[in-house]
């Protein structure tokens, strides 16, 4: 929008705090209905931004997408909550003690791998960054050497003679620290879903997953 | 094109039918428009108060389609905005908004999506009914009893929470009840617990003794106290009120509050009737109703969508949403949302204008395998910059603005980028421009946060 559209933005949303309330106020007086009854209906044939038959677009909900780094991605927990659990109907008492136990150990040590991870990973951005600024340094002073040619070198790296080299960041997966940790918190995890399938059986753990598709008590249908 | 020649008669008929859509429900398509139109307005009503009379299987396939997890406070919030928009039944998700407000339940304490969503469905399935079975469903409703501690409700050691707001803010309101009635009535309701599979009544946990409740003497349990409370004049007084506000006008004569309140009592406590008469009255179609009630970000961001068709629920409507001040499954207190001018409030009126930006700008990126504006301005037969103007206006706001406003819309879409007056449309992406600026400026008007 141009210099006028913002303005003209500007003195209506001003404006606007203070109108609203009037305007709900006012409404009392006016009889809308019969003075706008001759004007045209919007609604003959679509709208605006109707789409064409040939844009239409299937109705959908688009969910949000789960982490985009690697680590991320590979410690993507996809056994089930607690709070999920809990809810199967049918466990019994001691079941529901069994499962409290495992929770409790599998979350204290999740809790302390994440604690040794979270440090590594620190570091190593740290690292990164910092090789980083090292090579954006070294890279500039390559281009000063270069600018400055015709003046006699005593040692001219080769590569500022070639394209400029780009810096290629370490991955963070690759780190062996770091891998190891993660290696630990995905055994943990299958070692987790190992116990979890001794105390929940299949048929509890499909009540769940009904459960989570939207089955619902009769008492609520 | 749209029928310009539309008679006087018909036109008003129109609006009122808008505007009964938009109170019975959330805005509207063309598409969902077109028959309410076709039948007329006592029609419309009719259907739209007998939900079960529509055929909503579609909604029902869609939404098999969206692999929804229940256990997710995202995803359930997700499912609800999308039967919103699609549902063919409006008046039937604006009634379970109602009793979301009303029976506030908030999952930042339940912790419990899945029982926040049978909840919702259990208020979906008591919505027009007998107001004693909905009262009495929410009162073994586990994220209900949670919410208000019940659980902890116990013969030796009595928790009046519930108790307590089930008088003041469920059934009669503040001033009809003592304090002695809130000790009665929780004793009432000792050993009403929640198991995962739905209500548990724990016979240890319940005080068997004799109660003394607004008068009446008996081993009641907490079923007679529901009965009670729904049979009291003032529940039917508190409704009616409540009822009247959000769906017509924020301030109701005592006479309306009575005519209302009277459908409580001939219609054996049937909340269909109460909200028919509601809709019937001449209240409701006087000019003091239209466009007299602010909308709630449930309105604004709908029917918005509804206006623009969108088909695709964004991922961050939801958070858009209570960053307006309606954050779904967690209204801020027992009491639910003030509503009125609280959404209006500077906070969150940016946030507002914000969506519509972000609308209007295609940031969601469902508008953009749609038309080019210019060429459906064409189509519609918009020549000019005054046709335009009024096309929107009437599209958005009903035609509800005053004649300066439409002037200075008028002058702004009349403009090239410098601001020099045009003597026609411009054309291609100053057009484009022009118009998504328009109606941005349209959707910040004070009128189009009414409805």
């Amino acid at each position: 929008m141009g210099k006028q559209a913002a303005l003209l933005v500007l003195i209506l949303c001003v404006s606007t705090f203070s109108q609203v309330e009037a305007s709900a106020k006012s409404r009392q007086a006016v009889n809308v209905i019969s003075q706008k009854a001759n004007t045209p209906s919007p609604f003959a044939v679509g709208n605006f931004f109707s789409a064409s038959a040939a844009a239409a677009v299937k109705p959908s909900v688009e969910k949000r997408a789960g982490p985009k780094d690697a680590i991320g991605q590979a410690l993507a927990d996809h056994n089930p909550t607690l709070e999920q659990v809990r809810l199967i109907p049918s466990l019994d008492g001691p079941q529901r003690k069994q499962i409290n136990d495992l929770f409790n150990v599998y979350r204290s040590d999740l809790k302390l791998l994440n604690e040794q991870l979270r440090p590594l990973r620190e570091e190593f951005k740290a690292r990164l960054k910092s090789d980083k600024d090292k090579f954006e340094k070294e890279r500039q002073d390559g281009e000063k050497l270069v600018q400055t040619k015709s003046e006699p070198l005593l040692a001219k790296p080769a590569k500022y003679l070639t394209e400029p080299a780009r810096f290629v960041p370490a991955k963070e997966e690759e780190d062996s620290a770091i891998a190891a940790i993660v290696d630990k918190i995905k055994v943990r995890q299958i070692e987790f879903t190992q116990a979890l399938s001794k105390i929940v059986s299949p048929a509890q753990m499909l009540e769940l997953e009904q459960l989570k598709r939207g089955k619902v008590p009769a008492y609520a249908q | 094109m749209p029928n310009r020649n539309k008679s006087k008669n018909n036109y008003k008929s129109e609006l009122q039918i808008r505007h009964l859509l938009n109170r019975a429900g959330f805005g509207f398509t063309p598409e969902e428009l077109a028959p309410y139109l076709e039948m007329g307005y006592s029609s419309a009503l009719e259907q739209l108060t007998s939900p079960s009379s529509t055929d909503n299987s579609a909604l029902d396939t869609m939404l098999a389609e969206q692999s929804f997890d229940f256990t997710n406070p995202d995803d359930i919030k997700r499912w609800w905005l999308f039967r919103m928009m699609f549902t063919r039944r409006p008046l039937e998700e604006k009634m379970t908004l109602f009793w979301h407000g009303h029976f506030a339940t908030s999952d930042n304490k339940v912790r419990s999506p899945y029982a926040m969503y049978v909840q919702n469905c259990t208020m979906r399935k008591h919505a027009f009914g007998k107001f004693d079975d909905l009262l009495l469903a929410m009162s073994k409703d586990p994220a209900m009893i949670n919410w208000l501690d019940n659980q902890q409700n116990r013969k030796k050691k009595p928790n009046e929470n519930y108790a307590r707001e089930v008088m003041e803010l469920f059934t009669m309101g503040i001033g009809n009840y003592s304090e002695q009635d809130v000790k009665e009535g929780a004793r009432a309701f000792t050993g009403w617990q929640a198991k995962p599979d739905g209500f548990y009544f724990n016979s240890g946990q319940h005080d068997n003794g004799s109660k003394t409740f607004l008068g009446r003497t008996g081993n009641f349990n907490g079923e007679d106290i529901v009965s009670i409370l729904a049979n009291q004049k003032a529940t039917g007084q508190y409704l009616a009120r409540k009822l009247i506000r959000y769906f017509a006008l924020y301030n109701p004569s005592s006479s309306f509050v009575d005519e209302i309140a009277s459908v409580y009592k001939k219609s054996d406590h049937n909340i269909g009737a109460m909200v028919s008469a509601i809709f019937s009255s001449h209240n409701f179609s006087s000019s003091a109703c239209f466009h007299s009630l602010i909308k709630s970000p449930c309105e604004y961001v709908v029917g918005m969508l509804k206006t623009f068709q969108v088909s695709q629920v964004d991922a961050e409507v939801p958070r858009l949403m209570a960053s307006m001040g309606q954050n779904l499954f967690n209204p801020p207190s027992v009491k639910g949302w003030d509503g009125g001018e609280n959404w209006i409030a500077s906070d969150v009126m940016m946030a507002r204008f914000n969506f519509a930006t972000r609308m209007i700008s295609q940031k969601f990126d469902y508008l953009e395998k749609y038309s080019s504006p210019a060429k459906i301005a064409a189509e519609q037969g918009l020549t000019s910059a005054a046709e335009t103007v009024d096309y929107f206006l009437s599209l958005l706001i009903e035609n509800d603005a005053p004649p300066s406003v439409r002037e200075r819309l008028i002058k702004y879409v009349s403009s090239d980028m410098s601001g020099k007056p045009m003597a026609k449309l411009p054309e291609d992406k100053v057009l484009d421009a022009r118009l998504r600026g328009l109606v941005h400026l349209i959707m910040t008007l004070p009128t189009y946060q009414l409805t």
